[in-house]
């Protein structure tokens, strides 16, 4: 039953973030919005006809297909990821990954934490951007963002 | 982190990661050793484009005249704002960070949009190409002269279409001079590229078209080309092409494409002089110039003094322009749709 | 024939040489997942400009060829597709590599390749001046029509439901139409000065495919399961070439939807996979099977894909319009090897362009010898730990997104609808319509807005959007496809509510 009710949910939430869209479209009064306008209320009308089929019949038409978000296994890595943009202009590319790599295997290990795993994470890591670093910086140019680090 | 404790296990690498770190680090930036770091050239038109392919051509000697290879960087979007305002708000002051212009085109864009750039945060370094906007109907259209044109736009106002590569570009420009002069309206289609207006004009889409010169020249089996819009004609492509003034409308050289290096404001006055005379040095050089002579694109190359006087003019000239048309038409203009 | 002329050439010791190495390079760059094909031909290109003439040209064909191909293999191995022309190669041949078949999937969609993408350079060789007129042709109200069909495909595209699919397209639509707009020149929804330039299709591609992934990979190593991923079976390629080689109507499908969408300029030879999968789906006796590892789904986008090389050259070298991504960067290193798009290229500058010809013809024999070779491997690639696969994958994300236009808001906004398609996963929504969205959206909209100028210049607008042949044709097109996908979707519904009355139904798409 819980599904039934996530299913709900998500139906609400959908309209509101079209109806968020919509708002957003309308409100400056000028010309050059009619397609926003459009992609707005055609969500919008998705959005309604959802909510009509999770919410109307006592039991769901459409295929209940939510799955719960694993909070506890994603919040490291989102941290990860956000920490990975505020730390690349100020340490550089190449560091700012080191860390996130290393982060993100120890972390994620299957193993318990273990130094002789950590350094070897850390040294896989390092391979892995070395490489990256040989094919795409050295022998390629590519640019990356650099910092008090590279 | 424990980097202490890898160190010994992997010292090829680590050797290497601090190699790099102390070639980083030990950069001086001292005028004097200009440049000691590649240039990065900004390129605000997606790769592909005349802008794009042209600035590739013209940079691809730096290593030999200023030391260090310049690098293009491609940053497309907003009719070229995006990398014009990236070059005045993210750009380094140190000669490092440069851009592709487009006269009129940026100088344009900055009186009639909000943008972050306009002439007096901008440095002029070299300009190595021009390219004047050339009148183009298709290949089977019933006109032959900007006369039919002209003749036909005033008999049906408002009905002969015009493309062009995008907003307040020279060929906008030159759409405007030409609906002044004759009196006629016209009804300007901006598209997203050059390439894309000269294909409406080829397949029949619109009626007429302002191009660069260098494509017309390059696709002319398609096209007829019917007046220039510059002061004297191009005696190297397009002898037989009258221009404006010649065919009676007093239009001159101010949609003319010229396309040249710029970097933001700030930069030492050696920086700039180093980077203007290698550039200029570098876009006389002969294979450059027989390269972009092979692509069809004229060349004019013009030092920063030169460069800054022309810019200046184009700017009180636009103003004048933008001022002396009917307000609302430029508000259509500018909210098209 | 010219083309035997200049055969010798490409085959001598040095440029067979340029041909093996640029082979095996460009499948490598195309197959890591965060570089798209276009980035690793716009990496690659300044090489050649030290090359001359000969060795250049032959270098920027077999990277063309190879860097499309490449994008099809981290679409099956690890779920993230290369290019938005590889999402339909995903959409059956990851399953098929989570059955232990991804060896399989792996040959099927190199030989398709191979055989779209000679199909494509015949086009190119034999029908280039006659097909540029018929591009030409293609207009805005066209290229509209195509942009609506391309959004009928939402249906196909693998979410459970039909109408989150269509939710989560017109989201992809409105997302594309942040920032400027070229040709109302007004700029929209800038909240901040990191949407200046808009959200572009490659950050987003990688943001909406690769970030859920490695959320997905941690969450699979946290429990576990990142040791032991799915199996490998192995799988002899005569038996591959045989079976693929037994689907005609896939491989016909494919490889002529994939020429004349990649003939159109303008319209993105990004959908032409994603049209001939759905095209093929609808045609199918078993279209329930599609999306659970059908071989036919990777032949068809495959062929389609690679077909679409050859011809989106067509425009681009008889009239200097790029007619993909691609494409438009490939022509920038053309011209540099002073191959001028025109009429003229095959008088005038025959040696130039009979040698590139040359190299893009016997480049898709070579990729498709490496491709099946380097299919061997992919056991390793599937052995990695899930959580350094997902490691690596952030990574790449942000350095391949970073180093298409070396911005930083370009890796912010990838990374913000990378964590928010995670989320809308959890409630069922699928990435690939967000993507077809912003990939059509600006289509739509810049087309309609000219052609409106257009039709109130001449007979009015609706005159100019509902008259002629082509017109005509798509939007029958148009209507065919809404059609048969209500149709398909009424009777899948009825027949599953007869079979179990008022309890809860599953509806696939």
């Amino acid at each position: 039953m819980t599904g039934h009710r996530q299913h709900r949910l998500t139906a609400v939430g959908a309209l509101l973030v079209a109806a968020g869209l919509a708002v957003v479209s309308f409100m400056p009064n000028v010309p050059g919005y009619e397609f926003p306008q459009m992609a707005a209320i055609g969500a919008m009308i998705c959005a309604a006809i959802l909510v009509l089929l999770a919410l109307v019949p006592r039991q769901p038409i459409t295929t209940i297909d939510e799955e719960p978000i694993p909070w506890g296994g994603i919040w490291p890595l989102l941290l990860i990821l956000f920490g990975f943009l505020l730390v690349m202009g100020w340490l550089g590319f190449f560091a700012t990954s080191f860390l996130a790599f290393f982060l993100i295997t120890q972390i994620y290990s299957p193993q318990r934490f273990h130094w002789r795993g950590a350094i070897r994470g850390a040294g896989i890591a390092a391979l892995f951007l070395g490489v990256l670093y040989l094919i795409f910086v050295t022998v390629l140019r590519v640019q990356v963002p650099s910092g008090i680090l590279i | 982190m424990n980097n202490k404790r890898q160190l010994p296990k992997m010292t090829l690498l680590a050797g290497m990661v601090s190699g790099t770190l102390v070639l980083a680090g030990g950069t001086a930036w001292a005028a004097e050793d200009f440049p000691t770091n590649p240039i990065n050239v900004i390129v605000s038109y997606s790769a592909g484009g005349a802008t794009d392919f042209q600035a590739r051509i013209a940079t691809s000697k730096a290593e030999e005249y200023l030391g260090e290879p310049m690098v293009i960087v491609n940053r497309p979007g907003a009719g070229g704002q995006v990398g014009w305002n990236y070059l005045v708000q993210n750009g380094r002051d140190e000669g490092y960070d440069i851009a592709a212009y487009n006269v009129p085109h940026f100088i344009a864009q900055s009186q009639m949009y909000d943008t972050h750039y306009n002439l007096d945060n901008l440095e002029p370094i070299a300009n190595w190409g021009v390219d004047p906007a050339v009148l183009i109907v298709g290949r089977d259209s019933p006109f032959d002269t900007i006369d039919d044109l002209v003749e036909y736009a005033k008999e049906n106002p408002g009905r002969v279409t015009v493309s062009g590569a995008g907003l307040f570009v020279g060929h906008h420009i030159a759409t405007l001079q030409l609906e002044n002069e004759a009196g006629i309206e016209l009804r300007y289609v901006p598209t997203s590229g050059g390439v894309d207006a000269l294909r409406f004009v080829q397949g029949g889409q619109v009626m007429a078209g302002f191009n660069n010169l260098s494509d017309a020249y390059r696709s002319q089996d398609r096209l007829k080309i019917l007046g220039i819009a510059d002061l004297e004609r191009d005696e190297e492509f397009l002898p037989d092409v009258p221009t404006f003034q010649e065919a009676g409308y007093d239009i001159d050289d101010s949609s003319v494409n010229f396309r040249g290096l710029m970097t933001r404001s700030g930069v030492s006055e050696e920086i700039l002089d180093k980077l203007s005379e290698g550039a200029v040095a570098m876009f006389n050089d002969e294979e450059v110039q027989a390269q972009l002579k092979d692509g069809g694109s004229p060349m004019r190359v013009m030092g920063r003094d030169e460069l800054s006087e022309m810019w200046q003019e184009r700017h009180d000239y636009l103003e004048e322009l933008f001022a002396g048309l009917d307000p609302e038409e430029l508000e259509e203009a500018a909210e098209e749709d | 024939m010219e083309l035997f002329q200049y055969l010798p050439q490409v085959l001598s010791g040095w440029n067979l040489m340029i041909l093996i190495v640029g082979t095996m390079v460009g499948l490598l760059l195309g197959a890591t997942p965060g570089l798209s094909p276009t980035m690793a031909v716009a990496l690659l290109i300044p090489f050649t400009f030290q090359m001359d003439a000969t060795s250049g040209l032959i270098l920027l064909g077999v990277l063309y060829t190879a860097t499309v191909a490449g994008g099809a293999v981290s679409a099956i191995l690890v779920n993230i597709p290369g290019a938005p022309a590889n999402i339909a190669t995903m959409l059956d041949g990851h399953p098929m590599a989570r059955n232990g078949r991804a060896t399989e999937a792996l040959h099927y969609c190199f030989i398709s390749s191979g055989v779209g993408g000679v199909i494509g350079v015949l086009v190119l060789i034999f029908f280039t001046p006659l097909l540029a007129d018929f591009a030409l042709r293609f207009g805005p109200s066209e290229l509209f029509w195509i942009a609506i069909l391309g959004i009928t495909v939402i249906g196909s595209l693998g979410s459970t439901s039909v109408l989150k699919g269509l939710l989560a397209g017109a989201v992809g639509v409105w997302i594309s139409l942040i920032g400027f707009n070229p040709v109302a020149g007004t700029e929209r929804f800038v909240f901040t000065d990191h949407l200046q330039g808009g959200v572009t299709i490659i950050p987003a591609l990688i943001g909406l495919f690769a970030i859920p992934q490695v959320f997905q990979m941690v969450e699979d190593a946290r429990r576990g399961r990142g040791e032991e991923a799915f199996g490998m079976e192995q799988r002899p390629v005569w038996a591959s070439v045989v079976y693929n080689l037994s689907k005609i109507r896939a491989l016909s499908i494919g490889s002529v939807v994939g020429t004349l969408v990649g003939l159109i300029p303008g319209a993105g030879g990004q959908i032409a996979g994603l049209i001939a999968y759905d095209q093929n789906k609808k045609l199918s006796k078993h279209p329930e099977r599609f999306g659970k590892g059908e071989p036919e789904g990777v032949v068809t986008s495959e062929s389609a894909n690679n077909s679409m090389v050859g011809a989106s050259l067509v425009p681009m070298l008889s009239l200097g319009i790029p007619g993909s991504p691609t494409a438009a960067v490939l022509l920038g290193g053309l011209l540099i090897q002073g191959l001028f798009p025109g009429p003229d290229l095959f008088t005038e500058h025959a040696s130039v362009a009979w040698t590139f010809m040359g190299a893009l013809l016997v480049s898709q024999v070579l990729m498709v010898i490496f491709g099946l070779y380097i299919s061997r491997f992919s056991r390793y690639v599937i052995r990695i730990p899930k959580h350094h696969m997902a490691a690596a994958v952030a990574v790449l994300a942000v350095f391949g997104t970073y180093s298409v236009q070396n911005s930083v808001s370009d890796v912010i906004i990838m990374m913000t609808m990378g964590c928010a398609m995670y989320f809308a996963m959890r409630f069922g929504f699928g990435p690939g319509p967000v993507v077809l969205g912003i990939i059509l959206g600006p289509i739509a909209e810049t087309n309609f807005l000219q052609g409106q100028m257009l039709g109130q210049a001449m007979d009015g607008t609706f005159h100019y959007f509902f008259t002629g042949g082509i017109n005509m044709f798509l939007i029958a097109l148009c209507v065919l496809s809404i059609g048969y996908s209500i149709i398909a979707e009424l009777k899948v519904r009825s027949r599953q509510r007869s079979q179990s009355p008022g309890r809860t139904v599953e509806v696939k798409s």
